[in-house]
């Protein structure tokens, strides 16, 4: 039972740290109609700015500087992206959205390369000064590093939320998404407000980047962006256009990885190494039952 | 040409426009609208009333569709090169057919929606009271998702939506499109309204005895041509017009005193002054003899997959 309780913890922890990232990922589609694959990397590069400035700025700066020039090549991937797309023209029809996603991915292949050769075989510290101890109550044990995650994601997630409800710029996106066309006749730029959600979703990466590398994780390797990945099945299953399914599916997703790795002795009959599928079986299992997600409104097929 | 020698807020000149680079849907459209003025747009389905308004508005490219010759000018500045939100900032605002409200938002953040343009929270809450006090019944619903609204409550949204950025123009692409009698009756009441406010209106319908009552001026548009236009009192009264565009199911107008209007819209304003008869078919200004053929232009194959939108796809044979 105290396995399952931890279990729990670390899987939430984890979770709330995929909804940061599918967060973004989910807006970036709800303002551009693209499937970001370069998330990964946007996060990686996040981390790499910290970890190389910490030892001369020390944590705090790092980390503002890290999370605005994350949040700045997300605005320049998005410019790139659509730079051959008139500025109030819409962003086109299906067959141009398909080919900039491609592109996406053609850009996270570029920056990942890069990443790995500057990053080499060691391991980096972003030195998080809550450091890698942990705090126990009982048997239930959860390092600091993931503690911090829930509240931090907790509170930038109530935040974003908000702006998302109430500010111009969640009812311009919102309409945007809707309907281009006539969010377009309402005077609403679209490339101003696709330009702040890229830089949000930036934002949002590099601060998660900071809790993936931390404790229990030893520090920055190129892999983490395998682990970002399991972001994408989280806003897949939850519904590529609902924060709310971004939301939800992160904790999903991380909660069964966290379960799948904890009782990975009882699941060994389906081979090593399975609790790397988890995120993707569970999202598969889902879009059979709901192709459009858990609170999705548009099937991926019709993307 | 019609009204007199005021300024022209609006002037279309020889407007032609293309689609998918095939469809020829005008084919040299001239239209001007003076400041203050209602002028309406008539024609049947596929007459090219809703792509006049596209280029107008800078939408066309959303479509698949281009201005290849004319001129477009909003007081005096040039609109061709200009994108739909730009035009918007000049105080040209497009109202699109079928109303297309933002279902999942509030009736609310439709209006915010409608702002967007406008700098300065205190003019923004300006122009929402007087949509509210213009549409009372928005002011009820405001919190409502504006998917639950009836027909004629989002037709309202979607007009007072257009006015939030307090624009010189409104162009309305079908208002009355599916509406009930009593409720078209209460948005042309809703247009006269707006106008009296200031508000010059461009209004594109099929609802030819509706549009024609409260507008001043009026265009025909066949097969993507002006085949007519005068003063609306005068198309009113017309043989021609009363004969396409007024008469009763099928059934061919007997005279030239055409039908009163109020047989189509007996909803309308019971303070609607009584038109003149009168037989001015004369003295429209003709542009060209009508077309020979009629009815609807044959589907052109191969040229609406392309196309981004789902509405009718049939070309016009060359
Ligand atoms: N997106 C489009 N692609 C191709 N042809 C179109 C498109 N939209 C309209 N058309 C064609 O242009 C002509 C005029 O259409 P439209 O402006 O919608 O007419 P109306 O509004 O008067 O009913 C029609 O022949 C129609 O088939
Ligand atoms: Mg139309």
């Amino acid at each position: 039972m105290t396995t399952f309780v931890s279990l729990l913890v670390n899987g939430i922890s984890q979770g709330a740290v995929y909804a940061l990232i599918a967060l973004g990922f989910v807006i970036i589609f709800k303002a551009s109609e693209v499937l970001n694959f370069a998330h990964g990397s946007m996060l990686l590069l996040g981390a790499y700015v910290i970890a190389r400035l910490v030892p001369s700025v020390g944590f705090a700066a790092a980390v503002a500087i890290g999370v605005a020039s994350t949040a700045l090549l997300a605005v320049l991937l998005e410019r790139l992206l659509f730079s051959r797309v008139g500025r109030n023209k819409g962003l086109g029809g299906h067959g141009q959205v398909a080919a900039l996603t491609i592109m996406t991915l053609g850009l996270d292949i570029v920056i990942v390369t890069d990443m790995a050769r500057r990053i080499g075989s060691g391991v980096l510290s972003l030195d998080q000064p809550w450091g890698s101890g942990a705090f126990s109550f009982g048997d239930v044990a959860i390092t600091y590093n993931r503690l911090i995650a829930i509240a931090t994601a907790a509170v930038l997630i109530l935040a974003f939320l908000a702006a998302f409800r109430f500010s111009g710029w969640g009812v311009a996106l919102r309409a945007s998404a809707e309907d281009a066309e006539t969010a377009a006749l309402m005077g609403i730029r679209r490339w101003q407000v696709s330009a702040l959600a890229w830089l949000l979703a930036g934002a949002l990466a590099a601060v998660a980047a900071v809790f993936l590398t931390g404790s229990p994780t030893p520090g920055l390797e190129p892999s983490i962006r395998t682990v970002a990945f399991a972001a994408f099945p989280a806003a897949i299953l939850g519904g590529l256009d609902s924060t709310t399914g971004a939301l939800v599916g992160g904790l999903i997703v991380g909660v069964v990885e966290a379960m799948a790795a904890g009782y990975s002795s009882h699941l060994d009959f389906l081979g090593g190494g399975f609790g790397a599928a988890v995120p993707y079986i569970v999202m598969l299992v889902i879009l059979l039952a709901r192709p459009a997600g858990l609170f999705g409104t548009r099937e991926l097929a019709r993307v | 040409m019609v009204a007199g020698s005021q300024p022209k807020l609006l002037d279309v000149g020889a407007l032609e426009v293309v689609y998918a680079g095939v469809v020829q849907a005008l084919r040299g459209v001239t239209m001007s609208v003076g400041a203050g003025q209602v002028v309406a747009v008539l024609g049947s389905n596929g007459a090219g009333k809703s792509t006049l308004l596209r280029a107008v508005s800078g939408t066309l490219g959303m479509h698949g569709g281009k201005v290849t010759a004319g001129a477009l000018r909003f007081d005096g500045a040039e609109l061709a090169g200009r994108g739909a939100a730009d035009i918007v900032r000049l105080g040209l605002v497009h109202v699109p057919e079928g109303r297309r409200i933002f279902g999942r938002l509030t009736v609310e953040e439709n209006l915010r929606a409608g702002g967007m343009s406008v700098r300065g929270r205190a003019a923004r809450s300006r122009a929402r009271d007087r949509v509210y006090e213009l549409f009372p019944r928005l002011a009820e619903r405001r919190d409502a998702r504006a998917v639950l609204l009836s027909g004629g409550e989002q037709q309202m949204l979607a007009i007072g939506r257009g006015l939030m950025s307090a624009p010189r123009m409104l162009l309305l692409d079908e208002p009355s499109l599916g509406l009930a009698p009593q409720v078209i009756g209460k948005i042309a009441a809703a247009i006269k309204e707006i106008n009296a406010q200031g508000v010059s209106v461009v209004l594109v319908e099929q609802n030819a005895a509706m549009a024609l009552a409260i507008s001043e001026a009026a265009y025909v548009l066949e097969l993507g041509r002006t085949s007519l236009s005068g003063p609306s009192a005068e198309l009113a009264a017309s043989d021609e017009v009363a004969r396409r565009y007024l008469a009763v199911a099928g059934e061919p107008a007997p005279g030239a005193d055409g039908l009163p209007a109020d047989d189509h819209a007996p909803g309308e304003p019971a303070d609607e002054a009584p038109r003149e008869p009168a037989s001015p078919a004369r003295t429209l200004s003709r542009w060209q003899p009508p077309p020979a053929r009629r009815g609807l232009p044959r589907p052109r194959a191969g040229v609406g997959a392309a196309a981004g939108s789902g509405g009718a796809h049939a070309g016009e044979p060359q």
